[in-house]
């Protein structure tokens, strides 16, 4: 993480689409991909929870499926194109799944937040019309420890209903 | 946090894998990651070097002479997107559905990876078992094949030689097959698991997970499958060896019955 | 009484959303770990393997020579520097014994996992690296593991300089017991155990600690009582308060997890100071999971007659508190013993509580606070009484509820502010469809399936007021409107990320007649905000909006006055609304107008004041804290007393112990809801925390002193799939104490939620004539108890 690091640690440059930019920045061998995209890429809205693949609050899409960045070497990653929180939406120009858990109260803390956010984007971008137990079932690689998720969900029903014909 | 300094190898083949594992005072082969990563950021699994097989050209399904070869990088999402799997090996998809972690995990997640970790607890090992899978391992001395039933040694304890990589996983299909586990919770490991196969030759087994330090094979071939019998003849064969945090071990013994009982049931009319 | 009325209560119907919503949304949250700091380095601990020993010494060598490495620290040096971590609250405030506890143990530890010596490098995992190469020496003590075997003579002795293993013995009783159960045509008993578990939030805690150049202390922490952290660590380091500054940004999550006492605190300033450089930590989930809360096992007797009307009660609470520790955590031990006879008019009474000390890491707060215990063992006592007569569990509660016409009510050490109980229950059975969940019982027990239905009623005591401590009943807000009519509130209470920033500033929008988007609210900075007391016992919205409306108030008054000069008429005739100044049946100016009129022509405008347009004001509901005691010899420290009712159907699997939660209702009453979106939150939020202490969460330890729960694989927290769809309601009943008529809303549900699961899976094994209250009611506990009758 810190500068001085780089001189004697094993590391590498390696380049990424993020959020629609390619970026080439140096890692260190051991650093792992949430920790890169926080730390080096400076998108902090990657949330750190458990570090054991448990929470979900650090999920990112690598080149198109969702994946907890805190089980991955950022090494792993060269190359890959990757969307965080930050690709959504940010302030004024909100993405319809953000504005739906906003509307819905999806969430209070917001720890959780980003992990949940970018599951209801791949629900809602698959277009489909899942059930209630669908979605929950969606939900369950995402821990929650404020809303009891009744508001997830139904910031999830919302944001699919808003993606409609998008 | 990754406490050994450690360097990040991703070889284009496993020829060139199995050199480093070689060369390296200290290395550690990653799969998925879903495992071996949180173990090293906790320091339980120590690396000079790590050999990621992500680009090892292991991550494809091929299906030749009627037995599917399971890349060891094949992660559960990318099994159950194989064309016709569902047909060719339902009972591997059912496992691949209920991985515990959500779709993260089924995207990261490898059935390699679960096999060499010889989890007691977890599904893949129980399922291999029962499919009577051949596991396929790969080092500078060339290569060997190991039944699945051989290849577990003990809870956390899988055949794999310094040097070795497991490369494929090879399972020919059955007749019929039935998977339960039972979870405390959502959260939870697997506290029992059972896989039910009926195959061709009409020989009707129960392999159970979670209850022994490796997977327990019950021949249920010559018994007239009543649910009860199931139920008496699992309890008296499996012994309450394995723990975890979760369940003592009495407790995985008194449930043990039930849920082979259950995974039988799916077989439908034994 | 209805100028009293907060003026934002008229806005319920179409209440604002979450303030910030774009921030957290978009990734922009600013926690903690997203603060950047250039020359940062970073900690790590060295723990002890051990749950009782001597400490000999130290060998750092090896750690220092690692590179990276700034700095290690033993306990040794680090108590050569500072003091002692000073109590949240201390046991000697209600009579008991406590020792002196390091920020690093320099002589002994008290359990594993706790700090004996640090490392500081420019890499956390340097850092980590080199605190597994220190080399502590320990002389290995006998550990005590269990409460009950702590209080046996002779049992080891958790703090080897102690004579016994007992804190301190809380006793409240009212009435004469003997007679009462002397009397009783019944008497039952049940043990009643709550399992040790604690909050797990999603965001671990963590800090940053830097020394200025001028030489202060800034603490960056993601704590909920940032004021009391700074009077801590200014007296750890010998420091006037003013040398310090804390700062608690966003939090990911609390619910006392974040209350301030963590030997981490003291030790990272020391080691800033030490390598001249700020440091930075952060909690690892393994660390946060070593916190306990809530094991207590209740002894309980309940005296009634044929109607099921309560006649006695008794309760003897074991409760293992860990090592003590300076945190909060201890206090659940006296809260729940005080909670009872909870809703129920039970005319005599006796209730002890015993903290016991063992070998285990402290507890820290944990909603619910030792009320779940307490609602636990009374709703486990009531439903016994049903099942007895064969009554209806819904009816033996109304048999026994407090009467809504006799409140306030006194208990030995509450007075009760107001409620409807009977009329909440009711509502909850309503909402819950009790009567239909008790015929699919009767059709799936025709079946052959074991269903249950559980109802729990639980009364939650908030707000609470301590003297002698820094964790109090009141506090502080100001209120200021610059000249161009924007609003800030600076309060001393701080949100874990429950929303009551959003009330809090719909409550000054409302009182100064401007829109909510005017109104800033800041919090968790002590060099700006009024002291305060933080975050915790549902204080916030309370007393930190309640002093906002004070002020806010105060404002409004200097603001009429000078629009009444503005707009030539006499202040009587003005009304502030929509951002605008209004002179009856005539003119109008916006209200960035009349900011700017105040600021700009004072004084030389004879008649407009020159004073700011600033307030500062302290509120605490007074008429309810009643610490010299009455005629009767009562105090009562709890100002309101929320409560909820609590209605579930589950079905149990004979065969695994499983237990499936079919449907969820509840009702609460948390007096006037300023906003409806964050009140219904906070409940279901609440009723999932409860559900999963029910079913599952356990922070086990092995008969070694290890704890085995050390992630969420092994510490099963609920996840969507776990949970059903969750109906909740209200009902409102005004406090007449508080300036607001609200009660406190987020700590409960708790204790309900704990209560009712329990209910529901008795009711559910009863026809096997199995019985269960050791809790979590996990597979494995359940499946124990229904072999323990068919086997």
């Amino acid at each position: 993480m810190s500068k001085l690091d780089s001189q004697d640690v094993p590391g590498r440059r390696i380049t990424v689409t993020v959020n629609g930019v390619e970026r080439r920045a140096w890692c260190a061998d051991r650093t792992l991909l949430a920790h890169f995209v926080r730390e080096q890429l400076a998108l902090p809205g990657t949330h750190v929870g458990c570090m054991n693949g448990d929470c979900g609050a650090c999920t990112v899409i690598v080149d198109g499926a969702i994946v907890k960045s805190c089980l991955q070497l950022a090494a792993a990653a060269d190359g890959a194109e990757i969307t965080t929180v930050e690709g959504l939406g940010e302030p004024g120009n909100l993405h319809p799944v953000q504005e739906a858990f906003w509307a819905e109260d999806g969430f209070q803390c917001g720890f959780c937040l980003p992990g949940h956010l970018l599951v209801a984007l791949k629900l809602a971008e698959q277009q489909g019309d899942p059930s209630e137990e669908e979605i929950r079932a969606a939900l369950a690689g995402n821990l929650c420890r404020c809303t009891g998720y009744q508001s997830i969900v139904a910031a999830v029903q919302r944001a699919i209903r808003q993606t409609e014909g998008t | 946090m990754i406490r050994d300094r450690l360097r990040y190898h991703a070889p284009a083949d496993v020829e060139t894998a199995c050199r480093i594992l070689g060369d390296s005072p200290s290395a550690a082969v990653i799969g998925g990651g879903t495992i071996a990563v949180p173990r090293l950021g906790r320091g339980e699994l120590r690396a000079d070097d790590i050999v990621h097989l992500s680009r090892a050209g292991l991550a494809e399904v091929v299906l030749s002479e009627g037995e599917l070869r399971i890349g060891s990088m094949v992660t559960y999402a990318g099994l159950l997107a194989t064309p016709g799997i569902e047909q060719l090996n339902p009972l591997l998809c059912t496992v691949a559905r209920g991985i515990t972690g959500g779709d993260q995990i089924r995207n990261q997640g490898t059935l390699g990876g679960s096999i060499c970790h010889a989890n007691p607890a977890s599904d893949v090992p129980t399922a291999l078992v029962a499919l009577r899978a051949r596991l396929v391992l790969h080092s500078i001395e060339g290569e060997r094949e190991v039944p699945a039933g051989e290849f577990l040694r003990g809870g956390f304890q899988a055949d794999i030689r310094p040097g070795e990589i497991l490369t494929h996983i090879l399972v020919r299909p059955v007749d019929r097959s039935g998977y339960h586990k039972f979870k405390l919770s959502e959260s939870s490991w697997p506290i029992v698991t059972a896989a039910a196969t009926l195959t061709h030759d009409r020989q009707c087994h129960v392999v159970l997970g979670g209850v022994e330090p490796v997977p327990v094979r019950i021949d249920l071939s010559q018994i007239v499958g009543t649910e009860s019998t199931i139920r008496e003849l699992v309890a008296a064969t499996v012994r309450p060896t394995w723990s975890d945090a979760l369940a003592p071990a009495e407790y995985r013994h008194l449930i043990s019955g039930e849920i082979a009982a259950r995974a039988v049931a799916q077989l439908g009319g034994v | 009484m209805d100028l009293m009325r907060p003026r934002a209560a008229a806005t319920e119907s179409d209440p604002p959303r979450r303030r910030d919503g774009e921030l957290i949304l978009s990734g922009r949250g600013d926690y903690l770990d997203d603060v950047r700091i250039p020359g940062l380095t970073y900690a790590a601990f060295v723990r002890s393997p051990h749950p009782h020993a001597r400490v000999r010494g130290f060998r750092t060598a090896a750690a220092e020579a690692h590179s990276g490495v700034l700095r290690v620290l033993t306990g040794r040096e680090a108590a050569e520097r500072i003091g002692p971590i000073p109590h949240f609250f201390s046991p000697t405030n209600v009579g008991g014994k406590t020792t002196d506890f390091e920020c690093l143990a320099s002589t002994e530890v008290y359990y594993v996992g706790q700090p004996v010596a640090a490392v500081v490098a420019t890499d956390p995992g340097d850092a980590e690296a080199a605190a597994e190469l220190v080399e502590v020496d320990y002389d290995v003590l006998p550990p005590v593991l269990d409460a009950h075997q702590a209080l046996q003579s002779g049992a080891p002795q958790a703090f080897s300089h102690w004579d016994d293993n007992l804190v301190v013995r809380v006793a409240f009783n009212e009435g004469d017991v003997a007679e009462a159960f002397e009397s009783a045509p019944h008497v039952l008993r049940d043990r009643v155990k709550i399992q040790r578990y604690g909050t797990s939030p999603l965001e671990p805690r963590g800090y940053i600690a830097q020394w200025n150049p001028d030489g202060r202390l800034v603490v960056r922490a993601s704590t909920q009582m940032p004021h009391p952290l700074r009077s801590a660590l200014a007296a750890m380091f010998d420091l006037p308060e003013t040398a310090v500054r804390v700062i608690a940004p966003r939090l990911g999550g609390a619910f006392g997890h974040k209350f301030h006492g963590y030997p981490e605190e003291g030790a990272l300033c020391l080691l800033s100071r030490l390598v001249r450089a700020p440091v930075k930590w952060l909690e690892r989930r393994e660390d946060a999971m070593l916190v306990g809360a809530r094991e207590m096992e209740h002894d309980l007797a309940i005296a009634f007659d044929d109607e099921g009307v309560i006649l006695g009660l008794r309760d003897s609470i074991v409760c293992d508190v860990g090592a003590l520790g300076t945190s909060a955590g201890w206090g659940m031990a006296f809260v729940a013993a005080m909670t009872f006879p909870g809703p129920y008019r039970v005319p005599a009474y006796d209730v002890e509580s015993l903290v016991v000390v063992t070998n285990k890491a402290p507890w820290n707060g944990a909603r619910g606070f030792g009320k779940e215990s307490a609602c636990l063992a009374l709703e486990r006592a009531v439903d016994l009484v049903a099942a007895e007569l064969s009554l209806d569990a819904a009816e033996v509660r109304r048999r026994n509820f407090i009467p809504s016409t006799a409140f306030p009510y006194w208990t030995a050490s509450k007075r009760l502010d107001s409620g409807d109980y009977q009329a909440v229950l009711d509502k909850a059975l309503a909402l819950g469809d009790y009567p239909e969940l008790v015929e699919r019982r009767r059709q799936a027990r025709a079946a052959g399936r074991l269903a249950g239905v559980g109802i729990a009623f639980e009364l939650t005591p908030e707000g609470g007021d301590f003297p002698g401590g820094l964790a109090r009943g009141f506090d502080t807000s100001t209120v200021r409107m610059d000249p161009a009519g924007s609003v800030t509130v600076l309060t001393g209470v701080t949100s874990p990320g429950t929303g009551n920033e959003t009330a809090i500033g719909q409550l000054v929008a409302a009182e100064l007649g401007v829109s909510f988007d005017r109104v800033r609210v800041v919090q968790g900075d002590t060099d700006t905000t009024p002291y305060g007391f933080g975050n915790g016992s549902s204080r916030s919205l309370n007393l930190g909006g309640g002093a906002a409306v004070l002020a806010a108030r105060e404002v409004r008054a200097k603001l009429v006055a000078a629009a009444a000069v503005a707009l030539e008429c006499d202040p009587g005739c003005i009304a502030l609304d929509k951002d605008t100044v209004f002179r009856e049946g005539g003119a109008q100016m916006p209200i960035s107008d009349l900011a700017r009129f105040v600021y700009t022509t004072s004084i030389a405008h004879p008649a407009v004041p020159y004073q700011h347009l600033e307030a500062t004001c302290s509120y605490a509901p007074e008429q309810n804290l009643l610490h010299q005691p009455d005629s009767a010899g009562r105090t009562s420290s709890y100002p309101t007393f929320s409560n909820s009712a609590h209605v579930c159907a589950v079905e149990v699997d004979e065969h695994t112990g499983q237990v499936t939660l079919a449907s969820y209702a509840a009702v609460d009453d948390c007096g006037v809801i300023v906003n409806p979106i964050l009140v219904r939150g906070q409940l279901l939020g609440a009723i999932a925390m409860g559900i999963g202490g029910a079913l599952w969460e356990e922070a086990r330890f092995d008969d070694r002193g290890h704890p085995v729960a050390t992630s969420f694989k092994n510490y099963l927290v609920p996840r969507s799939v776990d949970l059903p769809a969750i109906r909740v309601g209200h009902h409102t009943t005004p406090s007449p104490f508080t300036l607001l008529g609200t009660k406190g809303a987020g700590e409960g549900g708790v204790a309900g939620a704990v209560a009712a699961v329990c209910n529901a899976v008795n009711d559910a094994i009863a026809p096997l004539g199995a019985r269960v209250s050791k809790m979590p009611l996990s597979a494995p506990n359940v499946l124990r108890a229904i072999r323990e009758v068919t086997k």
